[in-house]
């Protein structure tokens, strides 16, 4: 399936290949989950990364939707 | 340690050692467990049963890093019930060294008239005619204190909305770059400052006098491995420094939690114009500086200085509040004007919160159009000549919705919500709704739970729970002197065992990782007391009605628990 990915905080400039203001488009296998998506990035998920999906966070056993437009970024605490 | 007590009526300073009761409490447990035993809980917050507590927290004056935060409390004229802001700067650390433990102010001047509170390095404090900066903003007046009694001192000041005694009027902090840019925003405390007629307290850096510390070994240690846990997280360690707190708009609006158009949708369709990324490309575009110390001692760095086009200095400290209050709130997706807002706030002394809130009531009624930018800084300036107009704005959203006759008032207690809409994150809701202090994120923010998947933010389960919980710790972590940013690395369980290592280094005492839960309680009880005698109900710890009954897009869902629901999140306190 075909998705488009964004990335923001730090995860832009630590991944400059999939860093673009409208978005990158990539392939995954079907029924590819949130944490498929995270190693396929090789983003660990430790550091506290946050998929967003349809104003939702995803969790790492989510199936992503083929046609998603999927934004990345890192979690925090509060303003 | 010592007491600072000063009486506005009589023009009198008087030393005392802290009491035994109060001995290893500090910050916030220090004024809310004060003012619920001192101050008539009738009494007018603008009268002079009121009292004015500055604060300091237990690690304040020590080597301990982000340890400059000192909490101001009072009778609040805006929520009626008590109230605890705290702020960083310079003079939370600058207090500790003096050995001072809290400066109490009562009494009232005579109308009109006006003083400095100026303490020396002995620990010593005079009252000072003030006369000549009558009126003045706090940059100005900063700038001439400074030349005046010397630039190493610490200032915390009010601006024109403080001296009108307004209810979004701020109490401003001077920053280590000597700016007033951070602010004791929340609760109107700048008008109580105001109607002692106390314009500013100026205090030296340099005190040597901060009450020892028991074991200085142990200290050092554990201030060494905290400091290795804050620096560690990505988000105080990585996201803070490049962004500051701006970092927030992604996810809050990816969430479609970030109330905008005065809370008529939860995502912001310019977001990325006003974004933590934008906001740190164009501070690093012109010569700004992100990653900025604003605080003493600060190892974070999540202020920033943001200047204009030609490089020029516009503001310092542009938080995730400020961003959205004067940007999706006001549809203002233009960082400049958001910039110029913020510094306005900070020059004028009010509360950024409740004054863009404020504004976006009055655009919500078709008193100026949404995005409407000169509007916006046309109110403030009518907030500093104090007309008739700019009173009503400079006393915040409730009173800018009854006089505009527009219901749709985001706040609670009169107090307006910070940046999470309350239906798309509940538990924000929560704990807007039931906050001793009014509508307040840092009473016990969720944020991080509905990010770390620890709950789901549209779903009722656990929320309730997680409120109460939330609020006792950030009630113990407002007593500590530290920045709530490095107190959220103590979660875990082992963290806590560390951190009580710490306290007990410090005291001297031999606290266990549960009298951290047991003080936060005890703060919360002691704010109840206060507010139940104040004549605060539980009506009181309600959302305004559009919560309830208009859905929220992209979710469209309305805040769901009920009267009974909210009731039992302060069930702890047994009041």
């Amino acid at each position: 399936m075909k998705i488009k990915i964004q990335l923001f905080g730090l995860l832009g400039r630590k991944l400059p290949e999939f860093d673009s203001a409208d978005g990158v488009q990539i392939e995954l296998p079907d029924e590819s989950t949130a944490g498929d998506l995270l190693k396929y990035l090789k983003i660990p998920e430790a550091r506290g990364a946050a998929v967003a999906m349809d104003s939702r966070i995803l969790k790492s056993g989510d199936l992503i939707r083929d046609g998603a437009e999927i934004r990345i970024f890192q979690a925090v605490h509060g303003g | 340690m010592d007491f600072i007590r000063v009486n506005m009526n009589e023009k009198t300073v008087k030393i005392e050692p802290m009491p035994d009761e109060y001995t290893g409490i500090g910050g916030r447990a220090l004024t809310s467990i004060m003012i619920n035993k001192e101050v008539p809980a009738g009494c007018d917050p603008l009268g002079p049963d009121n009292k004015l507590i500055f604060a300091v927290g237990m690690f304040c004056g020590t080597s301990m890093f982000n340890s400059s935060r000192v909490s101001i409390g009072a009778k609040s004229p805006l929520t009626g019930g008590i109230k605890e802001a705290n702020v960083g700067g310079t003079a939370g650390a600058a207090i500790g060294r003096l050995g001072i433990g809290a400066i109490i102010v009562d009494g009232k001047a005579d109308e009109g008239d006006l003083s400095l509170l100026k303490l020396d390095l002995e620990g010593n404090a005079e009252l000072i005619d003030a006369g000549e900066y009558k009126g003045m903003r706090t940059y100005a007046i900063v700038e001439k204190l400074h030349a005046k009694y010397g630039d190493k001192n610490a200032v915390l000041c009010i601006g024109p909305a403080g001296e009108y005694m307004m209810k979004s009027a701020s109490i401003q902090g001077s920053d280590v770059d000597k700016r007033p840019c951070r602010a004791a925003g929340r609760g109107g405390l700048g008008a109580v400052m105001g109607a002692k007629g106390l314009k500013a307290v100026i205090i030296p850096q340099g005190g040597k006098k901060t009450a020892p510390i028991a074991d200085k070994d142990t200290f050092s240690e554990a201030t060494k491995a905290f400091a290795g846990l804050v620096k560690a997280n990505p988000f105080e360690g990585e996201l803070l420094p490049n962004f500051g707190t701006p970092a927030l708009v992604a996810p809050v609006n990816l969430m479609g939690a970030f109330p905008c158009y005065n809370a008529t949708k939860g995502e912001y369709e310019s977001w990325q114009k006003i974004s933590g990324e934008a906001l740190a490309n164009t501070i690093r575009e012109r010569g700004g500086q992100t990653g900025h110390v604003g605080c003493s001692q600060c190892i974070i760095r999540c202020s920033n200085v943001f200047n204009d086009r030609d490089g020029n200095y516009v503001s310092s400290s542009i938080e995730y509040e400020t961003v959205w209050s004067m940007g999706g709130m006001t549809d203002i997706d233009d960082l400049d004007t958001i910039a110029r807002l913020d510094f306005l706030c900070d020059d004028i002394g009010l509360d950024t919160m409740n004054t863009g809130v404020a504004i976006a009531v009055a655009m919500d009624a078709g008193y100026r159009k949404f995005g409407d930018k000169e509007a916006a800084v046309e109110i403030l300036e009518e907030i500093a000549r104090g007309s008739e107009i700019g009173c009503i704005f400079g006393n915040g959203p409730s009173e800018v919705g009854r006089h505009f006759n527009n219901p749709r008032v985001a706040a609670v207690k009169n107090q307006s919500i910070a940046a999470y809409d309350p239906r798309g994150m509940i538990g924000n809701g929560v704990t807007f709704a039931t906050s001793t202090m009014g509508a307040d994120h840092t009473a016990g923010n969720m944020v991080a739970m509905y990010l770390g998947h620890i709950l789901d933010p549209l779903k009722k389960e656990g929320q309730i729970e997680n409120s109460g919980e939330n609020q006792i710790f950030c009630a113990m972590a407002d007593s500590m002197g530290l920045c709530l940013f490095a107190m959220y690395s103590i979660a875990s369980p082992d963290a806590k065992e560390m951190f009580i290592n710490l306290v007990n280094a410090r005291l001297g005492s031999d606290w266990v990782v549960d009298d951290l839960r047991s003080l936060g309680v005890r703060i919360l009880k002691a704010e109840k007391e206060f507010n139940k005698k104040a004549g605060l109900t539980k009506d009181d710890d309600r959302l305004p009605e559009f919560f309830l009954k208009e859905p929220l897009p992209p979710h469209n869902v309305v805040f769901p628990f009920t009267e009974e629901e909210l009731d039992s999140t302060y069930e702890f306190v047994n009041i």
